[in-house]
């Protein structure tokens, strides 16, 4: 299985960074599309109190998983670790930027092998422009901020 | 005549009714070129998976994800924490399944949340992810910060 060299790897190096523009259409296929649903019913969205439409936090983990893979390769997907911490909800229309830094080598003994540790924050970059929740909608993302944070590690001890 | 088989009785998910060590099954599912392209398409990643027989390492996260599904009827959920485990690639024609199991429940600034562990195997047990996920159970009239499911 190919993998980039971690020896290039350095501390302070950010990952690749994405813009995720993260649209009805997309949630769909990724949550599929069902009535009573936060992710598909835009209705019963605004009854549980969201202004729209919620894509899943799944589909965030993905996009750290795509930043870790481009930064070290196919191997994360053996031997790489992610914890998320999520922070806020995402919506239909929101733009997100996925960002990371290495924030930390560690050289272990065998079998370990040595192990980057990356760090990621998960923004929305803007506000959709349709997006005005009703005054009796309570609405905790009106600014711009982090959606999500997390650590993801791997090893190369193989 | 046909022999009688036990149907699963599906319960509203509370704090309550929920029970720490209780485990969870999903169904199989085979790992086929059409569901990561889906997938690829949603989250906007543009690797070339299908080229190397693999699928993203968050692709059976949903199966994880639903387990509670199997036993409960699950009003809305929000994710609070989770983490992954990336053991083995998951390959494209595998057939892929995942057990999971309450380790513990709790109450937190008046939101109940429930704490699953998990384990997604192939066909012969191989283990190719491991995991675990912290969800608040949302009460039916509101809705709060934290990622729906």
């Amino acid at each position: 299985m190919a993998t980039q060299s971690e020896t290039a790897v350095k501390v302070g190096q950010a990952l690749p960074s994405h813009v995720k523009d993260v649209s009805q259409r997309r949630i769909d296929v990724y949550s599929g599309v069902r009535p009573r649903s936060i992710h598909s019913d835009e209705d019963w969205a605004r009854q549980k109190g969201f202004r729209a439409c919620l894509a899943q936090g799944m589909m965030s983990t993905a996009y750290v998983s795509q930043m870790m893979v481009e930064l070290l390769g196919l191997s994360f997907a053996r031997g790489g670790t992610m914890s998320m911490a999520f922070i806020k909800p995402v919506y239909a229309g929101d733009r997100l930027t996925v960002r990371g830094v290495v924030k930390d080598r560690q050289r272990r003994t065998a079998p370990r092998g040595s192990w980057s540790r990356c760090g990621s924050r998960i923004s929305t970059a803007r506000r959709p422009p349709s997006a005005t929740p009703p005054a009796s909608c309570p609405d905790r993302t009106r600014a711009s901020g982090p959606v999500a944070a997390g650590l993801s590690r791997r090893h190369a001890g193989k | 005549m046909a022999a009688t088989r036990t149907l699963t009785p599906f319960k509203k998910l509370t704090l309550d009714a929920l029970q720490v060590g209780e485990e969870f099954v999903s169904d199989e599912t085979l790992v086929i070129p059409g569901d990561i392209e889906a997938h690829s398409y949603a989250v906007e990643d543009d690797h070339p998976w299908l080229v190397e027989g693999l699928a993203p390492p968050t692709f059976m996260a949903n199966q994880a994800l639903h387990l509670r599904h199997s036993k409960y009827i699950v009003h809305a959920g929000l994710h609070a924490r989770m983490e992954f485990n990336f053991v083995e690639p998951i390959r494209v024609g595998m057939r892929v399944r995942t057990r999971g199991k309450v380790i513990d429940k709790y109450e937190r600034r008046g939101k109940p949340y429930m704490v699953t562990e998990y384990v997604t195997e192939d066909d012969t047990g191989r283990i190719l992810v491991r995991g675990q996920f912290t969800q608040m159970i949302i009460p039916e009239p509101e809705a709060a910060d934290g990622h729906a499911e």
